[in-house]
């Protein structure tokens, strides 16, 4: 394995062999501890002392199930904090059989420039990419792909990365070359556009130098963790059959479902919005209920959409998107939120940050709360890149600011996602403490609060929550190390064989001897740095907060408020 | 003993077990001595212990339970996302 390491300014690339201390790292882990060690915490996001580094999880590309997660770490532009974006789609498989355990790139050019990188068996390059100019990134992969050879991963920024905007996404490429898939918080695609690089192509060919210490114990790890993970009901059936959207109706339910600008925790439409109504839509229009991101993903939670002609529309259509657009901004149409989640993948924005931000541009008086066409023309204002398209393409914190209002569900400027923290809490306290701004993935919380996998947590009540919390956000540091799915935790959280089995694979691909307490402790490691970059960059506890409202207007239909003092918030991930 | 009505909404492929066209939703009139557990053996319920049952929103943990008029019975077959 090597580091390649690429500097946008002098256009020089450069190879090394990995560090001793690095040589156990990968995913989130390496892009932490590489921001950790090169970057000033200081340091302008979008300048040149920023760097952007792009690492697959420590299994991509070996026969271990789902584990082709991509993480992108960089200073997030958005959070002013560190930030680990990760990814499904085919990059991580193709760079990890390339041989790199990283690709760093740093510094700028000194004027406005559209370059692309090709990473292939004979090297990488440079090229120019001036003809992608403001481009939307479903045009880059066709333009590409016709140059480059049908098999090429495209990971790429559509207008919204170029401009710079702070919800900006860097787009991965799925097996079937759709920009679906995408590095979508933080606005890593911003940090790209600034180093001016609108994509990178990587073509592995043939070349697959994914090697392991003893390939047997491995494949028997493998089998025996794949087994746990199609065993457990929810990813073995349930996110195959309904992906992740079924959470609509369950979340309303349990009065968790963020509505209006998370003045209510039900949507009178919910059904029109939920699961079930997606899954019936697919069928009727002949799309595909179930499709994996990547090769070797067991759990195939993504899909394919199409629009009432029967053509396709969009994929990866995931339950934040249909929440942040839907019972957010109180629109109800299933199509409409679609043709949005398909803007974002085109224009290169995260759907969480963006809808938040449609929404908030309701509550500002711009357009009127449920405003379909209103909304839906909103959006195409951040691929012309017209002011207001890049006030909504800046996510919601700038909105917000943009249009004076003091109701910003935002916690380190990055937007909340879909399960409200009065009353999911275990959620809120994630939120809160996460280095990385309002993030559900860091330390979902649902699967006890709601789900009841990994146990049962009341969602309502304080008990319990900082622990689970932070317990959760230490194994999660673990799998986005590994390249690992986060929904491969809901095996490791209700069977027992699960997580000594990833142990097993560790060791048996590396030549190591960790138990899962060592396993954890480099999890508690990644967070550690990630904390002590972010108060560098002057996040402190003052930030580990979350906005006023929800500690004092209850939420119905269980009139709750945010209730976990901020002493119980900091000790979250004090160890 | 008297009859109470409450309002039952089966979700994901438990739907199956009500009529197409009801979208998962029935409204029934049982004895209000009749348990959440007994409740899924009339809806059809088979594997009742991975079921999530709500009511009201609240999770019930305890099928031995009952419920009064005008309650909202959800129960969900393991589902997840994230």
């Amino acid at each position: 394995m090597k580091i390649c390491r690429i500097d946008m300014s002098t256009k020089n690339i450069s190879f090394e062999e990995v560090k001793e201390e690095y040589v156990g790292l990968g995913g989130r882990g390496l892009t932490s501890r590489v921001i950790s060690d090169e970057v000033n915490a200081t340091a302008h996001p979008l300048g040149k002392n920023n760097k952007l580094i792009i690492a697959p999880g420590l299994f991509a590309g070996t026969v271990a199930p789902s584990s082709g997660r991509l993480s992108v770490g960089t200073k997030s532009p958005l959070t002013g904090g560190i930030k680990e974006s990760n990814a499904g789609g085919t990059a991580a498989q193709s760079i990890a059989k390339l041989g790199y355990k990283a690709i760093i790139i740093e510094n700028k050019p000194k004027d406005i420039e559209l370059n692309l990188i090709k990473i292939t068996p004979e090297g990488v390059t440079i090229e120019d990419a001036s003809y992608l100019k403001m481009k939307g990134n479903y045009d880059v992969g066709n333009i590409l792909r016709e140059k480059y050879g049908e098999k090429v991963t495209v990971m790429s920024v559509g207008q919204a990365g170029e401009m710079r905007l702070t919800a900006a996404s860097i787009a991965v490429t799925d097996p079937e070359g759709r920009p679906t898939r995408h590095c979508g918080r933080g606005g890593t695609g911003a940090v790209l556009g600034s180093k001016g690089i609108k994509a990178i192509v990587i073509d592995p060919g043939k070349t697959n130098e994914v090697e392991y210490f003893d390939i047997d114990k491995f494949r028997t790890a493998a089998r025996g963790f794949s087994k746990a993970v199609l065993g457990h009901p929810v990813s073995g059936q349930g996110l195959p059959a309904y992906g992740t959207a079924v959470l609509v109706n369950i979340l309303n339910e349990a009065g968790g479902l963020p509505t209006d600008n998370f003045r209510d925790g039900r949507f009178e439409f919910a059904e029109n919005i939920s699961g079930e109504t997606m899954f019936e839509t697919i069928q009727n229009r002949k799309g595909q209920t179930t499709h994996a991101c990547h090769p070797g993903c067991i759990m195939r939670c993504s899909q394919v959409y199409n629009d009432k002609k029967g053509d396709y529309l969009t994929g990866g259509f995931e339950y934040e998107t249909i929440w942040a657009f839907g019972s957010h901004c109180h629109i109800k149409d299933l199509d409409a939120i679609a043709k949005m989640d398909r803007m974002c993948d085109d224009f290169g924005v995260d759907t969480i940050d963006t809808g938040v931000a449609v929404g908030l541009a309701m509550e500002g008086g711009y357009l009127e709360l449920g405003d379909v066409k209103g909304a839906l023309e909103l959006m195409e204002e951040i691929g012309k890149g017209s002011p207001i398209g890049r006030i909504i393409g800046n996510g919601a914190a700038f909105t917000g600011q943009a249009f004076g209002t003091e109701r910003v569900p935002v916690v380190k400027r990055q937007a909340l996602p879909a399960y409200d923290p009065r009353s999911v809490k275990g959620q809120g306290v994630t939120y809160a403490t996460t280095p990385m701004g309002a993030d559900h993935t860091a330390g979902y919380a649902v699967t006890s609060n709601i789900l009841g996998i990994g146990g049962v947590v009341d969602p309502l009540k304080k008990e319990g929550q900082v622990e689970l919390s932070r317990n959760l956000q230490i194994a999660t540091a673990v799998l986005d190390s590994l390249g690992f799915c986060i929904f491969v935790a809901f095996a490791i959280l209700d069977d027992t064989t699960a997580f000594p089995e990833v142990a097993n694979m560790i060791n048996s691909k590396y030549n190591t001897n960790f138990d899962i307490n060592e396993i954890l402790e480099s999890g508690k490691e990644v967070l550690r740095l990630e904390k002590a970059f972010n108060q560098r960059a002057g996040i402190t506890k003052a930030q580990d907060r979350l906005p006023e409202f929800f500690k004092e207007e209850a939420v119905a239909p269980h009139n709750v408020t945010f209730d976990i003092t901020d002493e119980e918030l900091d000790e979250t991930l004090e160890f | 003993m008297v009859n109470i009505n409450i309002e039952v909404r089966l979700f994901a492929y438990l739907r199956e077990l009500f009529p197409s066209d009801s979208r998962g939703l029935k409204k029934m009139e049982i004895k209000n001595d009749l348990t959440i557990d007994r409740l899924m053996d009339e809806v059809g319920i088979v594997e009742k212990e991975i079921m999530i049952v709500m009511i009201n929103g609240l999770r019930k943990l305890d099928y031995n339970e009952t419920m009064k008029e005008g309650d909202r019975v959800a129960i969900f077959p393991p589902v997840g996302g994230g």
